[in-house]
């Protein structure tokens, strides 16, 4: 079995544990959010993917880190993730689990990166907009990245849409 | 035929003698004696001695010189008649001799003069190969120097070209590394400050920017 069977395995059991607590939208989300602070903390990633470190001490990082904060099914579907040994493919199960999420919708994942918060309006229109430009329905997930500075970039696929600030900057410093 | 007449031992006596040149020596004894009684003794021998002649050397007695001519002239007909062919033949063999070295002699010295012209023509064009061989080295020598002084110089100029040219790369790239790092930084200070001053509700507007614009297609 290859890793990426291995990933799409896992990403296809958490689906199907969150579609049957009945809490998919909502475990998806905060999988996706929980997976991309793993990618940005090297301390954190290392924490979860110490050998040395005792499982149970790996799962209950975790439930510092979650409990109270996110979903129950969240804290548990990490939690397992963690206990089972592939901490180290948390990001990528996480990618997987909301490309499926998001293709069993017939959409397509819009990767949305501002310095602040979006309102569920504005997550609304923003899906309108990007399905509007790719001529794709698409699940918009929100990152926060404060190198954006400002504005918006957002990625579909293969397509990148760049309006941040940070895009506007750079074009500045090609010219001088 | 003479007498002649002998002191020996004082004693007197006459010999005869065959006819001899010495006619005026007889003639003296002769008339010497016709004055001399013959117990005269003293006399006679006076005579003898007086008259008595050395043999002239040179002036044999004429019939000697009479006879001795008439051989000479025997012998020197028989000589010529026989001697004269002989002697005129080895002469004329020795001439012809000579005659023939001397011809092969000038034959040599011809064949000598035309070999000595040979070997001096040949001389003379080797000095002229020689002379043009080294004209031809000394042209070749020039031509080389000069392909090795323009070779030189070409070589000079192009380093000089290239060096010009590194020089003003190096020029080029230094104010190009100048002007981005000039320019990064002063991005780098427009980031901050707007980091700085863009706040939610700023943040808002650009969000709300992007939306429209996506959403109009542009």
């Amino acid at each position: 079995m290859t890793s990426t069977d291995r990933i799409d395995g896992y990403a296809s059991a958490l689906i199907s544990i969150a579609r049957a607590e009945g809490s998919l939208d909502t475990v998806e989300d905060e999988l996706f959010r929980f997976g991309r602070t793993v990618a940005g903390s090297d301390e954190l990633r290392s924490a979860l993917t110490d050998e040395a470190i005792p499982a149970s001490r790996r799962q209950s990082i975790v439930e510092t880190l979650l409990g109270g904060k996110a979903h129950p099914t969240t804290a548990n579907l990490v939690s397992f993730v963690v206990g089972a040994g592939r901490a180290r493919d948390l990001p990528a199960i996480i990618d997987s689990l909301v490309t499926m999420a998001a293709s069993q919708k017939n959409k397509v994942v819009a990767e949305v990166r501002t310095a602040y918060p979006l309102t569920d309006d504005q997550k609304v229109r923003m899906a309108a907009a990007l399905a509007n430009a790719t001529g794709k329905q698409v699940e918009v997930k929100v990152i926060i990245d404060s190198s954006v500075l400002g504005g918006v970039v957002a990625q579909v696929g293969d397509t990148v849409i760049d309006g941040s600030v940070r895009r506007r900057l750079d074009q500045l410093k090609s010219l001088l | 035929m003479h007498a002649l007449v002998v002191l020996h031992n004082g004693a007197v006596s006459t010999v005869h003698l065959a006819p001899r040149s010495g006619s005026e020596e007889v003639d003296c004894i002769e008339n010497g004696l016709k004055n001399l009684k013959p117990e005269d003794t003293a006399g006679k021998k006076q005579v003898l001695t007086d008259c008595a002649k050395a043999p002239n050397p040179l002036v044999p007695a004429t019939n000697e010189l009479i006879w001795g001519s008439i051989g000479f002239i025997v012998v020197a007909l028989f000589v010529m008649w026989k001697g004269y062919p002989a002697i005129k033949k080895t002469m004329q063999a020795r001439s012809d001799k000579i005659r023939g070295d001397i011809e092969i002699a000038e034959a040599s010295k011809t064949e000598a003069q035309s070999v000595l012209s040979m070997y001096q023509a040949q001389l003379a064009d080797a000095k002229a190969e020689s002379g043009r061989i080294i004209d031809e080295a000394r042209l070749q020598a020039d031509s080389l120097r000069k392909d090795l002084q323009a070779r030189a110089e070409a070589d000079m100029l192009e380093l000089r070209t290239k060096a010009m040219a590194d020089m003003e790369t190096a020029k080029n790239r230094a104010v190009a590394d100048l002007q981005s790092q000039v320019a990064a930084l002063a991005i780098g200070a427009a980031g901050r400050i707007v980091e700085k001053n863009l706040d939610a509700e700023s943040n808002t507007r650009l969000v709300e920017s992007f939306i429209a614009s996506v959403g109009a297609g542009k």
